[in-house]
């Protein structure tokens, strides 16, 4: 959590800088997509903690001032994590169960989002926003040739800060960083809520 | 906007088609081994227990219903090792055996028991194993969910023969339930893996000892 206020500090200080050193932005965006490579690291639970690699990205977002866009994004990420064997007790003594695990979660959030774009340079153009919506997840634990699942929704909120990197009229890169938090509950994996702080990298598309 | 739209549907059909298949061969292929016990019974209590020389077969011909030889032997002689360390004493069954322990293999078969009562969540996950219905001299065996046998399964349990009820009703002092993938072709295989899970049944039960 400390490494995400720490970059989010970045962004808006580079963002400041930005405004600082070009105040005659010539670049426009009016709408565009973004689709990126999305790293993961589940902060929420004991049922899992490995950083996942296995995720993406896609955003749609419209103009809707010179400084500001709404739109609407699906994200995925899909966390694994292997448990060695050891023995589970039950609290009172009276029952043990002992196996090893794959534990794994799979996260699908949809929402709708808005974001604040700080002035704007040549090239860079940082922002700061938020998505609010649903997510949709799947909870599975691996043992020996079986399998335990459930799925669930959830109310789902991303803040995040990212940054856009003109390469042309039409096209850039991309980059991010946020927290996804989620309200998906699984009480047999005793899960009270899903969270995870992501960091992304990708293109963006610019239509005028 | 059509085309839009449907680049959207399409990215969405990849997206809902990512989710990563785990790579299971990293889990083991010792059975998973579950343990419970009355919490009433003083196992310090008694001395000397039987456990046959055969074990209880469940398999899809009706008629195979023992095993015996080598095999029988090994699992059986795991049982003798773990109750002996334990400081417990076998006797024949005419000696008024303290405690009398049974063993059952369940083999290549599908069933499903539904029961109830047992499943309270306690360690987190939904068990896939049919805990008990186990009915022996009478006893029925309390802790009950549902389960489809498809592979293997072993239970080993423990009853008070020294304390025994009116119509020879048994109290079932403490049960063990191994399930996993059995090898289809090779007997010493799954013989050894009942063995392990046997030796962990009893490694996870530091409580029974004399």
């Amino acid at each position: 959590m400390k490494k995400l206020i720490i970059l989010i500090f970045i962004f808006t200080a580079c963002a400041d800088l930005v405004n600082a050193q070009d105040k005659k932005s010539t670049w426009q965006l009016d709408n565009f997509m973004t689709f990126n490579w999305q790293i993961a690291t589940p902060l929420s639970t004991d049922y899992l903690k490995e950083t996942s690699v296995a995720g993406g990205n896609f955003e749609y977002r419209r103009f809707v001032k010179p400084n500001m866009s709404v739109g609407i994004g699906f994200s995925w990420n899909s966390f694994e994590q292997y448990i060695p064997p050891k023995v589970y007790e039950k609290p009172d003594g009276s029952q043990q169960l002992y196996t090893d695990f794959i534990h794994q979660v799979y996260t699908l959030p949809m929402y709708l989002n808005a974001h604040y774009y700080f002035g704007g340079g040549e090239k860079m153009k940082p922002y700061a926003g938020v998505g609010l919506g649903a997510q949709y997840s799947e909870q599975s634990a691996y043992y020996n040739i079986f399998v335990s699942e459930e799925d669930n929704w959830g109310f789902v909120a991303r803040p995040e800060a990212g940054l856009l990197y003109k390469l042309n009229n039409y096209l850039g890169l991309h980059a991010n960083v946020g927290f996804n938090y989620a309200t998906n509950k699984n009480e047999a994996f005793k899960i009270d809520n899903l969270k995870h702080v992501y960091y992304g990298i990708g293109l963006y598309w610019n239509s005028y | 906007m059509k085309p839009r739209f449907l680049l959207v549907v399409a990215l969405l059909a990849v997206i809902v088609s990512c989710r990563k298949v785990p790579d299971t061969s990293e889990l083991s292929n010792e059975q998973v081994v579950a343990t419970d016990r009355d919490l009433s019974a003083n196992f310090s209590s008694y001395s000397t227990y039987f456990i046959s020389d055969t074990v209880s077969v469940v398999a899809n011909d009706p008629k195979d219903t023992i095993l015996t030889g080598a095999l029988a032997t090994q699992l059986v002689n795991a049982v003798k090792t773990n109750m002996n360390n334990r400081g417990y004493t076998p006797v024949a069954r005419t000696a008024n055996p303290d405690l009398g322990l049974r063993l059952t293999v369940i083999k290549d078969i599908t069933r499903t028991a539904i029961c109830g009562g047992w499943w309270d969540g306690w360690w987190g996950y939904y068990p896939p194993w049919y805990w008990g219905c186990y009915t022996c001299g009478g006893y029925y065996y309390p802790w009950c969910t549902s389960y489809t046998y498809t592979i293997g399964t072993s239970t080993l349990y423990i009853f008070d023969i020294k304390n025994q009820g009116p119509n020879h009703n048994l109290r079932a002092l403490w049960g063990a339930t191994a399930f996993g993938v059995f090898s289809t072709t090779n007997n010493q295989t799954n013989a050894n893996l009942t063995e392990n899970a046997i030796n962990q049944a009893f490694s996870q039960s530091p409580y029974i000892k004399k």
